[in-house]
């Protein structure tokens, strides 16, 4: 359990920190590689503070890290949607619905997509849960940020060892 | 490794521009809703920050168009250039703080957010990490190879 707790540290804090609208804003795409670096650090401090990590060790932390973030990231919004019954996916309607004007597609086309976005809104307004919403969330949450956990884990390998190189030189 | 790499960046990459392959193959209209929500977790979309493309915009704002146009970049480079092996972090620090120091800028109205600025820090900061994950890449490579 011990080995998995930097994991779970990390991708609890970036699961939350996905979520939170105004940090969401800030810090973009870097929230999970920068999770799998603290994920990274807080292994090497608790487990071997002297010795080197090698980069599978920070590939699989890293992807751990991406899947604890991905676990608790969708789980806080699968909750957090069915309590208010609102999220993004609504307020982006407008926008959608103005994209698809612009575009060269059969209004029959057009009607369709938008009946099929109209469903999953009325589903979330009505009882707080859309099959087609969580099933996609779930999904993009687990390929994207097992693949940034990965990413960050590796970089952070890099950084730290490169760190250690300058630091015995 | 280096193909396998490129390609699947230029997937992702193209994925930022769905607006444009619409106006190719309309069918993609479909896919839009999921993978619009796909680029939802990785960038606060905010559309006054997104990039105008004819009269629809990228999926990622200013910012992350730059950092993955700076991977997708250094990964085709990557592809005729020997890789370079990144000892020094101080590049990896000076990036990060040019993004850091842009985001903190804007946010507490300092100067204002301007696409072009931030685009050319998220190139930068891109094609930096591109350049350290692809040496950590090889480095597990070569490792994984030799146990």
């Amino acid at each position: 359990m011990k080995k998995y707790l930097p994991s779970i540290v990390s991708g609890f804090g970036a699961g939350v920190l996905q979520i939170v609208p105004i940090l969401k804003g800030l810090a973009c795409c870097l929230i999970v590689p920068a999770a799998a670096y603290a994920a990274v650090l807080l292994h090497k401090k608790s487990n071997h503070p002297t010795t080197k990590i090698d980069y599978k060790t920070g590939l699989v932390i890293g992807l751990l890290t991406g899947v604890f973030a991905a676990l608790f990231g969708s789980s806080f919004e699968i909750i957090i949607t069915f309590i208010t019954k609102q999220n993004d996916v609504m307020g982006s309607f407008g926008q959608i619905q103005q994209m698809l004007s612009t575009l060269p597609i059969t209004p029959a086309l057009r009607q369709e997509v938008l009946d099929m976005i109209a469903g999953v809104n009325n589903d979330i307004a009505m009882y707080g849960f859309s099959t087609l919403y969580t099933v996609s969330i779930i999904m993009n949450n687990f390929i994207v940020n097992t693949i940034f956990g990965m990413v960050g884990g590796l970089v952070a390998v890099k950084i730290i060892d490169s760190k250690e190189n300058r630091d015995m030189e | 490794m280096d193909w396998m790499l490129f390609l699947l960046i230029t997937i992702w990459y193209s994925g930022i521009f769905i607006y444009l392959f619409m106006l190719i193959f309309p069918s993609l209209v479909y896919a839009y809703p999921v993978v619009n929500n796909l680029y939802s977790l990785v960038c606060h979309q905010n559309s006054e920050k997104l990039i105008s493309l004819y009269d629809g915009k990228t999926l990622v704002c200013a910012r992350c168009t730059g950092i993955y146009s700076g991977v997708f970049l250094l990964s085709l480079i990557s592809l005729f250039k020997n890789s370079i092996d990144m000892k020094s972090k101080n590049l990896f620090y000076i990036s990060l703080f040019v993004v850091i120091f842009d985001v903190l800028m804007t946010t507490f109205k300092l100067y204002n957010y301007s696409k072009t600025i931030a685009f050319s820090t998220g190139i930068f900061f891109g094609g930096v990490m591109f350049l350290y994950f692809r040496s950590a890449l090889n480095k597990l490579f070569i490792k994984t190879e030799l146990n």
